[in-house]
């Protein structure tokens, strides 16, 4: 059967052939019935091996200046340790007694395998030259209230901004574990779940102990992502048979929109494992949006089917509804890859892993889709044609009738809601709240704002000195001790050290402390503030993540400010990363969004052979994205992070597929012989309310990311079905309203 | 070595229980996993600070060889604990090479069993002073738990600067 059997004639869409696998299946039912199982086979075997990412540090892995400064310098840092930070926490003042406890929780931890150091209140000393207790621990073997009263008064008097790691109330404390992280991530993994079974010896003694870092925060979130993976899919799975059951009112009916959908989902599921990629946050999401687009694939195709004459047999309704919808589906398919695949535009390991995966992930999954569909409709659907509930999703008639009789009034609302969300979303501020990556009910989470609040932060900043080498002049020394001064004075509530303080410490504030000073320090500490060949003094700022809050924000930019200005050639570390990075992901996430909309939108002109569709199209699919962005200052405080500036680009993508359908429609009935009016009447009704109903099916779907416990998957969520709202008001009224336009028609 | 003071050996004694165990079995019933916690001092004279060991020996019946490996840890200081002793051909003596985890480097010792107790000597540089130091290590060994104290007995005057007890 052709096209010009359908009545459609040369104004049909060109799938660019993507209809083919479908149109093989019908013909070919045996092998492509073995390609699928093969296919279903294989990427259900490979489930189990699919793996989650636990580096952190690549979300952030540009090639930005800040990222390379600080690979240099982790580089050249010699030995290199991964810190967990434990935070105890009791309700009431440390006494002697626990303090004991604690200090023997920390010694079994230092006798950990891989454990470097540990650094604790236990171990900070008086200066070697404390008039009362010179070079003593400040606890000593027997604690004491005396110990309370005396020695740690007296040493807080003369700490020389020496770390604090107990707070002044005596009820928080914190415990730095230097691990040997040589060993790879899969022993890190294994020395964390040590340091948490030795600590949990000690729990329950009146105080709470939680264990962050880097690493650790990194493994809580793995944790979590595998908890997502299975509740978002299972939900996601639930959620579509409802509404597929909703839809057509019959099971088997739904069950063969569903199956293919879900099959499609697993092949994409498996390509991680080809690939050998890690799941990570962000592509968390990607099976659940292939999910629903899939399913929405599957209804257009289904509805056609039960729509499609009744004296054909089921094999020729199955080809006809693949040669009429199926090119669209394939177009629609083939603009969410663009958009997926733009986001391969930022400069970032992850996010170019997620383009990957998810524009492959959808072809792939059409593939299925449209095969299955093949299969399934003439063997379950056969003789079920006629109504189907779908056709509750009736259109208002009121919109049909605005449209035809107000279409340039239609055209000035929208362009002055454009405005208005433009200028909102001028005024969203880059923002990127890493803590916002953990689940929201991490204890984790907790533990890092109580850190934040009590001891500044634990993320280490270094801020980098040449040194020229003249130690006779005493220039190098007087430089490193203007830096170290310069730097606390701007961050006066955060830990600064230096071998300016150490020196203070020694009592000789006048001369750098010489190697054999030094000799007590264990290498991957004296290293945090001298190079290995010496060249290079090194200050270290402990901060919190910058973007914490404003006030953090602006202390941070302030530190790195004054920092350059007494002289550091560079400030690396993660919080400078933290800082710098989302921005330039953001702008490059920009100019992805761009790219996806041009190629996209220019593809679909080219599918229908009919160049005014630039134009047409940018302005309903552009309009609900600068809407649901300007929305951020209603759900996310006006703060623009690169999760939603993602969402932005692959909404864009899946909300173009309504436009896709209805202009098809709108052609197919212009090429039965309708006038304009008559055309876009039909289209609004028919074409209409199946768009209605995939974009309640899409967002429904979409609705199970509100149960994830991450901050940002629940973004992503909100703001894609934000925008296939709007979107799905833009094509029914915004679209129709401009094809009625004379210059678009010529 | 120069003759250890009688006062010092006395010293380091009295911080060991006595308990009866066969010199010959001593090495063997060292066989096995243990922790340990005590004391040790920076060096003479200066306060003491709390130590935990965790470490395990190697009986090998064919050369009658114990090798104890593991690692101990102060407040900030952690290091790894590991060395050998085997009897030598004269009655009730052993020789080996111990090494300290908080500095002293690797030594080699000789002890002599006198009941349930070796006692080892040794000598070593201190890093601060750069001066050669006469080390004492005492082993006393029960069925279930054993001590190691060490002392710096240089000079004629008895320093006890480390005492462990471990327990299986």
């Amino acid at each position: 059967m052709s096209n010009k059997d359908s009545g459609a004639g040369g104004l049909t869409i060109s799938g660019f052939g993507l209809e083919y696998p479908g149109l093989f299946a019908i013909q070919h039912p045996r092998i492509a019935a073995m390609v699928l199982i093969a296919l279903v086979a294989s990427a259900l075997a490979s489930l189990a091996s699919i793996r989650f990412d636990d580096n952190i540090q690549r979300a952030m892995s540009s090639n930005s200046v800040y990222a390379r400064d600080y690979r240099a310098f982790e580089q050249g840092l010699g030995t290199k340790t991964s810190d967990f930070i434990v935070l105890v926490a009791s309700n009431e003042t440390f006494g002697p007694a626990e303090l004991e406890r604690l200090r023997d929780m920390t010694l079994d931890v230092a006798l950990l395998d891989d454990v470097l150091t540990v650094l604790s209140p236990f171990s900070a000393r008086f200066a070697k030259n404390h008039e009362q207790f010179p070079g003593a621990p400040v606890f000593p073997q027997d604690i004491s209230t005396e110990t309370l009263t005396d020695r740690l008064p007296a040493y807080r008097a003369g700490n020389m901004n020496q770390p604090e790691m107990i707070s002044p109330d005596g009820r928080i404390m914190i415990v730095t574990i230097a691990v040997d992280p040589a060993n790879g991530r899969a022993r890190l993994r294994d020395t964390h779940a040590d340091i948490i079974e030795t600590l949990s010896d000690y729990t329950g003694d009146g105080f709470t102990l939680t264990v962050t870092g880097e690493d650790a925060i990194a493994f809580e979130i793995v944790g979590g992502l595998q908890r997502d993976l299975i509740t978002l899919n299972l939900l996601g799975c639930l959620i579509a048979l409802f509404m597929a059951l909703l839809i057509f009112g019959d099971l088997t009916v739904a069950l063969v929109a569903v199956v293919p959908a879900i099959l499609g989902t697993l092949t994409a599921l498996s390509l991680f494992v080809l690939f050998g990629l890690p799941m990570t946050v962000i592509s968390n999401v990607i099976p659940v949006l292939v999910l629903v687009l899939g399913l929405a694939d599957s209804i257009h195709l289904t509805m056609y089917f039960k729509k499609s004459p009744a004296d054909l047999s089921a094999k020729e309704r199955a080809e006809l509804s693949i040669r009429e919808i199926g090119p669209a589906c394939g177009l629609t398919a083939l603009t969410t890859a663009i958009a997926f695949a733009a986001v391969a535009m930022v400069d970032n390991e992850q996010l170019r892993e997620f383009a990957l995966i998810g524009g492959l992930g959808v072809m792939v999954s059409y593939v299925v889709v449209i095969m299955f569909f093949a299969f399934l409709a003439p063997l379950c659907v056969g003789a079920k044609a006629g109504r189907s509930r779908g056709d509750w999703f009736k259109v208002p008639p009121l919109i049909g009738r605005l449209v035809l009789s107000r279409d340039r009034a239609i055209m000035v609302a929208s362009a002055l809601i454009a405005a208005a969300s433009i200028w909102g979303f001028l005024r969203t501020e880059p923002w990127f709240h890493f803590n916002a990556y953990l689940p929201v009910n991490s204890e984790i989470r907790q533990a890092n704002e109580k850190i934040n609040e009590t001891f500044g932060g634990f993320f280490r900043m270094w801020h980098e000195l040449d040194l020229t080498g003249d130690e006779t002049s005493g220039d190098d020394w007087q430089r490193l001790t203007a830096l170290t001064d310069t730097v606390a004075a701007a961050a006066p509530d955060y830990t600064v050290v230096s071998l300016v303080t150490i020196a203070r410490w020694f009592g000789r504030p006048e001369t750098m402390p010489d190697r054999t000073d030094l000799s007590d320090l264990p290498e991957s500490i004296l290293t945090q503030f001298l190079s290995l060949d010496g060249n290079t003094a090194r200050v270290v700022t402990f901060a919190p993540e910058p973007m914490a809050n404003r006030q953090t924000l602006e202390t941070h930019d302030r530190i790195e400010r004054a920092a350059g200005n007494a002289g550091a050639i560079r400030t690396v570390g993660f919080p400078v990363i933290l800082r710098h990075e989302p921005a330039i992901v953001i702008g490059q996430l920009e100019v992805s969004l761009i790219a996806a909309c041009l190629i996209a939108v220019a593809l679909v002109a080219l599918a229908f052979r009919w160049p005014a569709l630039l134009v047409v199209l940018v302005v309903p699919n552009m309009l609900p994205l600068i809407l649901t962005a300007a929305s951020l200052h209603l759900i996310a405080g006006g703060l623009l992070n690169p999760t939603a500036m993602m969402a932005l680009t692959i909404a864009f993508g899946i909300a173009i597929d309504d436009s896709i359908h209805f202009i098809n429609r709108f052609r197919l009935e212009r090429a039965r012989g309708h006038d304009v009016d008559q055309a876009l009447n039909i289209a609004i009704d028919r074409t209409g309310r199946v768009m209605i109903a995939t974009t309640l099916l899409i967002s429904a779907g979409l609705l199970v990311t509100l149960t994830s416990p991450f901050t940002m998957v629940r973004l992503f969520g909100i703001m894609l079905i934000l925008t296939f709202i709007t979107a799905l008001l833009a094509d029914l009224v915004l679209l129709p309203a401009l094809l009625r336009q004379k210059w678009v028609r010529s | 070595m120069r003759k250890l003071p009688k006062t010092a050996i006395a010293a380091i004694f009295a911080l060991c229980p006595a308990a009866p165990a066969q010199a010959a079995e001593i090495l063997e019933t060292l066989d096995g996993k243990w922790s340990g916690s005590g004391w040790a001092r920076h060096k003479p004279g200066a306060e003491r600070e709390t130590v935990r060991c965790r470490i395990s020996g190697i009986y090998r019946q064919t050369d009658r060889r114990l090798t104890l490996k593991g690692k101990c840890a102060s407040p900030g200081r952690s290091g790894r604990l590991d060395g050998y002793v085997e009897p030598v051909d004269k009655a009730d003596t052993y020789a080996g090479r111990w090494s300290n985890p908080f500095g002293a480097g690797s030594t080699m010792v000789h002890g002599r069993n006198r009941g349930d107790a070796i006692t080892f000597r040794f000598k070593f540089r201190d890093r601060e002073t750069d001066e050669t130091v006469n080390g004492i290590m005492v082993w006393t060994v029960r069925a279930d738990r054993f001590t190691i104290a060490t002392g710096d007995v240089s000079g004629g005057k008895a320093a006890i600067l480390s005492e462990i007890e471990f327990q299986r």
